[in-house]
């Protein structure tokens, strides 16, 4: 491996690597609030990169049908709690979501009537449509399955997680088929730099994960809603003895998990051949990378994650075969690490 | 007039075992009702089973409403605003956050000035506003329980329940805390106060109980329960027992 090589896959990496970022970014967020690890999140992304890649095409959204089966679930077992428990009063707003994302996604799916035969849709179009039909997928899949449980142990959460990844990843083999897809690239070609010749599609990439992680990042810590999400994480208790619902905070985590999903799977799209069952691998490195963080920190989760998909990168190009082991037993020295640490924490804690 | 708080035959289980039981209530609007007792009596399971938490059984109505089976949620936005035990302070943000976060879902009518309740807050507890911007974890054991207290004072409660306010505190500071209690009810907030320290608490309160294995005695004046005899040997004899842990934490 020469250094222009080297450079090149690094770019490689960096790419996947920034979608790794996005979900551990994801798969944290919905940790600390809700104490769920949600391995469904590679499910939002391949849903989203499949849905492009149908739109694209000129086709139906099969999605949909995930959607309003997931509305259905939704609406019923919200409405089952409200009767069993007698607090209707968060029925409704949960039944306005329902309805309106149904209503928007049926809307998205109807957009493929919108481009005259023969012509290419719109990227933007495409791309808005594809958001309005997965980023709901989050709040429903909470109340379908997570709000019932909140209370239980992280391990029923983690078996949860584990059987909605499989209903989804089951139902979406009818949906998509089991072809692999690959979305059309918005933008190709390379600027040269001087040592190395950048991929336009990288410097977009990364300019859409920067507005990405700076509007979530705006949102958690300069807005008033975003504490209320955030007071959830950092004391749930303190967070009820102050009105906040955790309720509203789990569904808010979801559907900013989804959305950030929805926008990793419109990038992840034309990078990568993607099949119905690619999710989970993706969901397993944004893990790895949230591990990085100590299931805590958000910038070191990110960081993480964007090694991951370098050491990737390079692993992939010398072993190629042995390229998935690599990256899950770099796995094993970090969480050594991590637990040392958490020893050691607790060593200081007890000694004041 | 009716009273802030009212219940009767309440009961907080943790499993098969009962930590309060057939208790019978009531906190007189304006005034300080104070709960004391012995280690392990109840009383904290009490405040957390009237708050909403804990898994409970009995009427309670606040303001005029039943609310035997409301949310800690829903109460917090009632106005019946619990400082617990364990004060729950969001240690990772700031100060400030911590206070605005006690306004932020209150009643929706009282939002508007949540500025001007700030300001009024900053006022009352001057360490604070000079650590606005600090860190909720940083704080001192002092310093916590009035950004507790103040945490609440955001919600506008309708009722206070405090739960041992003087806890790990200085002598010079529990002095501070009761005067800051006592002020409070002038002003015309209903207190319903757990305390260990029984005669500071005693000295602050209108109506006192005595609580032992999970039930409440009958209602008594505070100055009478406190001239007991059998009272003043059992909780005041152990003069500021706690009073002397200066600074738990
Ligand atoms: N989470 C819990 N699970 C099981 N038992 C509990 C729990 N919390 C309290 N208890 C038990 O309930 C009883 C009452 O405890 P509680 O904390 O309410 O008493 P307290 O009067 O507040 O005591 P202290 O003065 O020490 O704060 C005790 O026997 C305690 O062991
Ligand atoms: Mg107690």
């Amino acid at each position: 491996m020469n250094v222009t090589i080297a450079l090149l896959l690094a770019q490689d990496g960096l790419s996947n690597g920034v979608i790794y970022a996005l979900l551990a970014i994801s798969i944290l967020l919905v940790f600390l609030i809700t104490r769920v690890l949600l391995v469904p999140q590679g499910e939002f992304v391949v849903l989203a990169a499949l849905t492009m890649v149908q739109l694209q095409k000129g086709a139906g959204p099969s999605v949909i049908w995930l959607l309003l089966a997931l509305a259905v679930t939704a609406a019923s077992m919200s409405s089952l709690r409200a009767w069993r428990t007698g607090e209707w009063r968060r029925l409704p707003a949960v039944l306005a979501f329902t309805l309106g994302a149904v209503l928007f996604g049926a809307a998205a799916s109807a957009t493929p009537l919108l481009t005259t035969a023969g012509a290419a849709p719109h990227f933007a179009l495409t791309t808005m449509a594809t958001l309005v039909l997965v980023a709901p997928l989050g709040p429903l899949l909470y109340w379908s399955a997570f709000e019932g449980i909140a209370r239980a142990s992280i391990l029923t959460l983690l078996f949860a997680a584990v059987a909605v990844h499989y209903v989804l990843q089951g139902s979406m083999l009818p949906l998509f088929g089991p072809e692999g897809f690959q979305a059309e690239a918005l933008i190709s070609g390379r600027v040269d730099v001087g040592f190395t010749r950048v991929s336009l599609q990288l410097l977009l990439l990364c300019a859409i994960f920067v507005a990405t992680v700076g509007a979530l990042w705006m949102f958690i810590g300069r807005t008033i809603a975003g504490k209320i999400l955030r007071a959830t994480a950092v004391n749930a208790r303190g967070a009820r003895i102050v009105g906040i619902r955790p309720e509203t905070s789990g569904a808010i985590a979801f559907g900013l998990a989804s959305l950030i999903g929805a926008v990793s799977g419109v990038l992840i799209a034309p990078l990568t051949t993607l099949y119905y069952d690619s999710g989970f691998l993706l969901a397993l490195k944004g893990f790895v990378g949230a591990v990085t963080g100590g299931l805590a920190s958000f910038p070191l989760a990110a960081a993480g994650s964007l090694l991951i998909g370098v050491l990737e990168a390079m692993f992939s190009f010398q072993f190629s075969a042995l390229k998935d082991s690599l990256v899950f037993a770099a796995l094993l020295p970090i969480l050594l690490i991590l637990s040392t640490r958490q020893l050691s924490d607790r060593d200081t804690e007890a000694e004041e | 007039m009716s009273p802030v708080l009212f219940t009767t035959e309440f009961e907080v289980r943790y499993g098969a075992n009962f930590a309060v039981r057939g208790v019978t209530l009531t906190v007189a609007r304006g005034e300080i009702t104070t709960i004391i007792g012995a280690n392990g009596a109840g009383k904290t399971s009490l405040l957390a089973g009237l708050a909403g938490f804990e898994r409970r059984r009995g009427l309670i109505q606040f303001d005029g409403r039943d609310i035997s089976r409301a949310s800690p949620e829903d109460n917090a936005r009632a106005g019946l605003i619990l400082v617990p035990e364990t004060r729950d302070l969001f240690a990772s943000m700031s100060v400030r956050d911590n206070l605005l976060l006690g306004a932020a879902l209150g009643r929706p009518r009282l939002r508007d000035d949540t500025a001007q309740q700030l300001e009024c807050v900053l006022t009352r507890f001057p360490p604070l506003a000079a650590r606005q911007q600090q860190h909720a974890g940083t704080l001192s054991g002092g310093e916590r329980q009035m950004l507790a207290l103040g945490r609440a004072l955001m919600g506008r409660p309708k009722l206070l329940m405090l739960d041992e306010p003087s806890l790990g505190l200085a002598p010079n500071l529990v002095q501070q805390m009761f005067k800051w209690i006592a002020a409070l009810k002038a002003e015309g907030t209903s207190i319903l106060l757990v305390e260990q320290n029984a005669r500071m608490a005693l000295t602050v309160a209108e109506h006192a109980y005595v609580m032992e294995h999970g039930q409440l005695s009958t209602r008594e004046r505070a100055g009478r329960l406190a001239a007991q005899g059998d009272i003043a040997a059992r909780y005041l004899g152990r003069r500021t027992r706690r009073a002397a842990t200066v600074e738990l934490k």
